[in-house]
């Protein structure tokens, strides 16, 4: 056997699908030749790295954004029925419930306040007044019921950490628009700049309502927005 | 954790999708919840393109809920959407001209055959961020073979099905997708 | 660059020794000052691009642009014209025709350098082209366009004004400025249009018929005739959801801090 038939052979050796003949004769010219030896255990280590790894899977840069669009696309044209989602029936629930009780002012409770406030903190240096000033008023509504507390600093928590996973991407394009942006003509930076603001004050926005309802649906969805539009434009910058 | 999502968690595929039928946003989304992963790394893969891929992975979700009712729970759910997922990369890549004649039996690029070895012994250690830079290398005909076979483990047969070509077009992509990304880890260390 | 400064020393030196030269050596003098001067307009004046490709009935016009105007509007031939403003310093420009489409990607074309012009785009097209219009800013106008497609992606600042336009799939986006958009939603179309801070106008038939999602924190959403009991209100009237009519077009409308408005034509 020749190096060139070795080395064709060698992919269905791996694979198990050579017959006893042919694997015989492949062994023994794999014991003389080193370089198609290296073939083999080169292959071997591929294919067997890529084996081990079967069902370990990435996940999409942002889940929770990648769903509300998905949605948003498939609510835009599915029958009026199928619009009301599962989360938005419990919303309306949730809603009527409290208006009896409670009225419709507030649905805060400590927990949920706390781990907004976090999530503020973490992402955007947020003034820390507002966060305050809700705590505080959270002290007086504080007493509602356990369930719905856990349930409510669940949410938090998954914004809190959705907006991290976020904000480490967004850091690294940044770094890479900073480095680009002194060759860029001073209009240009100026013009960026102004408009990144924009986007960050529509972060900043629904920061400050998710803060006071961590299950504002509308609020994520456009803090999910807002997001992904600052990540491709820095990303769009980045290669300028 | 509530009880509806304690709830769901043991609810199978083949229910969630019944509902999701339905129009039971809920189901749909339980659905997304546990396969995003799988079918966004199958894009990611397909097409070594992040943004790509995330367009990819809503369409196939979006298509998903459209088909949602036509499965039928004969095959795994995984399987069945594993197969949608193919087929959008698939259209994607004829729809943008991706020239896919490496998986046809004509034209085919002679592999170089390898003969005393100029680093020896140099093939790194296979790890997962060199694998993923190699494969991003790949021409799309042999990056999609290997992806099937290699990394989802699929038959050459079904992949055959899945490309519309032989199994022997198949096998031999493979085999070259595989040398190819051989050279391209070695370049990758002689590189460092 | 410098030779406005040369054509004063010429002019200075011309005016001076023009009684002690031979009059021929005025007129190579002469000659020099016209070439300086015209030197000096090729420098800092605008340059211009006008070009004609052959087109067939549905053609296909991709442009990417840095920065400045694009305005596309439709003609009665089956060919496209392109014509360019470059402001200094100019920007290459190398368009380049593959099959039914037109490519003119100025962001490619001109990547590394660090500073170029703006370009004013004008192109004329046939009726049933699909125009896909990028810029990082600059206005866009599109008028009287019924091709597949129209998208109009201002990255950064500028207006984007999509008029008369009948287009199967319609996109545009931009992060401050307006968005205007006069035209019809045709049946199985998807319409998308989101604005950072601009006031997004949606002007269309009244008989249109489509599903609608727009979204507004600031709750400035006006659908005036086009809305119904069947749409729901989510988040206190930040978001509507809903159908009008029996269209099977899907709108989806957001902006940030603006307002969205739709009206009847």
């Amino acid at each position: 056997m020749n190096c060139e038939k070795c080395q064709d052979l060698v992919s269905d050796f791996l694979d198990g699908a050579l017959s006893h003949e042919d694997q015989k004769t492949l062994n023994s010219h794999l014991e003389e030749c080193l370089d198609c030896a290296d073939v083999r255990n080169d292959l071997q280590s591929i294919v067997g790295f890529c084996r081990s790894n079967r069902g370990v899977y990435v996940a999409p840069p942002n889940e929770k954004a990648l769903w509300l669009r998905i949605r948003n696309v498939i609510e835009a044209g599915a029958s009026p029925g199928m619009l009301a989602t599962a989360p938005e029936r419990e919303n309306v629930e949730r809603r009527n419930f409290w208006t009896n009780w409670v009225g419709r002012s507030w649905e805060l409770s400590f927990p949920q306040l706390v781990a907004a406030a976090a999530a503020i903190v973490l992402v955007v240096s947020l003034s820390t007044v507002v966060g305050l000033r809700r705590w505080q008023s959270g002290e007086t509504v504080k007493n509602n019921n356990a369930a719905g507390a856990a349930n409510l600093s669940v949410a938090a928590e998954n914004v809190r950490s959705r907006i991290s996973q976020q904000q480490q991407l967004i850091d690294y394009w940044n770094q890479r628009v900073e480095f680009n942006k002194a060759r860029w003509n001073p209009q240009m930076r100026e013009t960026f700049d102004r408009n990144l603001k924009v986007i960050d004050q529509a972060v900043n926005d629904s920061l400050d309502s998710l803060s006071q309802n961590p299950h504002d649906e509308v609020s994520e969805e456009m803090l999910n927005a807002a997001l992904n539009e600052k990540l491709s434009l820095l990303k769009e910058f980045a290669e300028l | 954790m509530t009880a509806t999502e304690i709830e769901t968690q043991h609810e199978t595929d083949y229910a969630l999708a019944q509902k999701a039928a339905q129009g039971d946003m809920g189901a749909f989304e339980q659905l997304y919840q546990r396969h995003n992963r799988r079918v966004y790394s199958l894009c990611l893969r397909m097409t070594s393109n992040v943004s790509e891929a995330e367009d990819l992975a809503q369409e196939v979700f979006i298509q998903l809920f459209r088909k949602i009712g036509s499965f039928r729970g004969e095959s795994a759910f995984t399987t069945w959407l594993h197969r949608l997922t193919v087929n959008q990369v698939l259209m994607h890549f004829r729809k943008r001209g991706v020239k896919m004649e490496q998986t046809t039996d004509d034209g085919e690029t002679p592999i170089q055959i390898v003969k005393g070895t100029e680093n020896p012994n140099a093939m790194p250690v296979v790890d997962r961020i060199a694998l993923d830079k190699a494969i991003g290398q790949l021409p799309p005909g042999y990056r999609t073979v290997f992806t099937l076979h290699d990394i989802e483990g699929h038959e050459h047969e079904e992949i055959a099905r899945m490309l519309g070509c032989s199994v022997g077009t198949s096998k031999s992509q493979l085999h070259k997708a595989r040398m190819k990304l051989r050279g391209l880890l070695r370049q990758q260390k002689a590189n460092e | 660059m410098n030779s406005p400064t040369l054509m004063k020393i010429r002019m200075f030196s011309a005016r001076f020794e023009i009684p002690r030269i031979h009059p021929s050596v005025n007129l190579v003098l002469f000659a020099i000052l016209v070439l300086g001067a015209l030197g000096s307009s090729s420098v800092f004046a605008q340059q211009h691009l006008s070009k004609r490709y052959p087109a067939g009935k549905n053609v296909r016009v991709e442009l990417k642009n840095i920065s400045g105007t694009i305005t596309v509007e439709s003609w009665n031939r089956d060919e496209i014209k392109l014509s360019a403003t470059l402001e200094s310093p100019a920007a290459h420009l190398s368009p380049r025709q593959t099959g039914e489409a037109l490519i003119v990607d100025v962001v490619a074309d001109n990547r590394g350098r660090s500073d170029v012009g703006d370009i004013n785009f004008k192109l004329q097209v046939p009726v049933n082209s699909s125009v896909d219009l990028e810029t990082k800013s600059g206005q866009i106008t599109v008028s009287n366009i019924r091709g597949e497609l129209v998208r109009a992606h201002v990255s950064l600042e500028g207006d984007i004004e999509l008029i008369g336009i009948s287009a199967s799939q319609v996109y545009a986006q931009n992060t401050i400025g307006n968005i205007f958009f006069d035209g019809e939603f045709a049946r199985g179309g998807t319409y998308q249009f989101q604005s950072g801070k601009g006031d997004i106008t949606i002007r269309i038939p009244a008989d249109s018929a489509f599903k609608l999602v727009a979204a507004a924190p600031n709750r400035k959403i006006a659908l005036g005739g086009f809305w119904n009991d069947g749409i729901k209100s989510l988040g206190d009237g930040r978001k509507f959801v809903g159908d009008i009519g029996e269209g099977r077009s899907r709108v989806m409308v957001t902006n940030f801090q603006g307002s969205i408005t739709f009206i009847r034509r």
